[in-house]
């Protein structure tokens, strides 16, 4: 019927790492979800900011969508990456930092009912010096918006279905990080209230599969054969 | 809110494994902090900090998250000038209503380090 969140790792409180070198979390995949999507968003805090992220989900590989550097400086960025048909059931998503130590805030929303084919599109950034980081996406009716954000202080709340807010300081410009959602429509606003810092912020659409839902309505009695010929 | 300090000592290389905390009813949220005396850079991690989970007084452990971490002085503050003081992990803790939770970590060293380990519960 529409794209679907599936489920959030490892909680609404995200997981975060200091001056860290890598992070690790479970994230929990439903059996019974299909055409699945995982987003995993990374807010980085570290001067300068020159380090690459890599990141896994049961050791395959995840596609990275945008990176934007919080208000365009060297002190913090926030990263999205996706992965299309993650396996089922409780695995690990891996962060890896290369080429120094950081300060690392993250999550993950996963998602059923998504396009496998192009499961994700109208990727747009947005950086600021602000209380409200915004980024407004192009998007359709039954897909899906997501966002990751991050911010030099704390993140208070989203205007949006947030996911997951993790605060970690206000020593960086990346220290706090959050993904929220929100349905899709011709133009979604994405929006957050936050300590007036640096921000960063990925939006993108999250494409429905096209697939009905199927609902099978039990008669009852039970027709005679032949009853409607 | 709950603090428990495990000393400073000096772990030599190893896989070293810390007795169980138990989580006390109505806490939902762990801070692990380490020291950073004395981390040397050896060009790679020093440290490996694997946190494990029980919801049935520790009969069942479950993985939680982990975090690597290098030696040597780390600077990520927005002045580039204050080093690091600590490596840290913080989570939340499911299940907060569940008398029977417990936490363990384990902690692999890849050198010989100085640290003081540090759990918040609150």
């Amino acid at each position: 019927m529409s794209v679907k969140r599936d489920a959030i790792g490892p909680s609404s409180a995200g997981a975060a790492a200091a001056a860290a070198t890598s992070l690790t979390f479970a994230h929990a995949i439903a059996a019974d979800a299909t055409n699945r999507l995982l987003t995993v968003g990374v807010a980085i805090g570290r001067n300068p900011d020159s380090v690459t992220l890599g990141v896994t989900y049961n050791l395959v590989a995840m596609t990275s969508q945008a990176k934007v550097h919080t208000n365009n400086s060297t002190i913090g960025f926030v990263e999205m990456f996706s992965l299309k048909a993650p396996a089922t059931g409780s695995n690990n998503v891996v962060i890896t930092v290369t080429g120094g130590t950081a300060d690392i805030e993250s999550g993950g929303v996963s998602f059923k009912g998504v396009d496998q084919t192009t499961p994700v599109s109208n990727v747009t950034t947005a950086f600021g010096n602000s209380t409200a980081p915004t980024v407004t996406v192009t998007s359709a009716l039954k897909s899906m918006v997501v966002d990751a954000l991050a911010n030099g202080s704390s993140i208070t709340s989203s205007s949006n279905m947030n996911q997951w807010i993790r605060n970690q300081n206000a020593t960086t410009g990346g220290g706090n990080g959050a993904q929220s959602m929100e349905a899709g429509k011709a133009s979604v606003v994405m929006t957050y209230l936050v300590g007036s810092d640096f921000w960063g912020i990925i939006g993108m659409t999250v494409a429905w599969d096209n697939v009905e839902d199927v609902i099978t309505v039990p008669m009852w009695p039970a027709p005679c054969a032949g009853a409607f010929a | 809110m709950a603090t428990i300090v495990i000393p400073s000592a000096s772990y030599p290389s190893g896989t070293k494994t810390a007795a169980e905390v138990a989580v006390p009813t109505g806490l939902s949220f762990a801070a692990l902090s380490l020291s950073r005396n004395a981390w040397p850079d050896i060009g790679s991690d020093v440290l490996k900090f694997d946190c494990e989970i029980s919801f049935d007084n520790g009969f069942n452990w479950t993985f939680f998250c982990r975090f690597t971490a290098a030696g040597g002085d780390v600077i990520t503050n927005r002045d580039g000038v204050t080093v690091a003081t600590a490596s840290a992990i913080a989570f939340k803790i499911p299940q907060p209503e569940n008398s029977q939770r417990r936490i363990r970590f384990t902690v692999e060293t890849f050198a010989t380090i100085t640290t003081t380990i540090t759990i918040d519960l609150n």
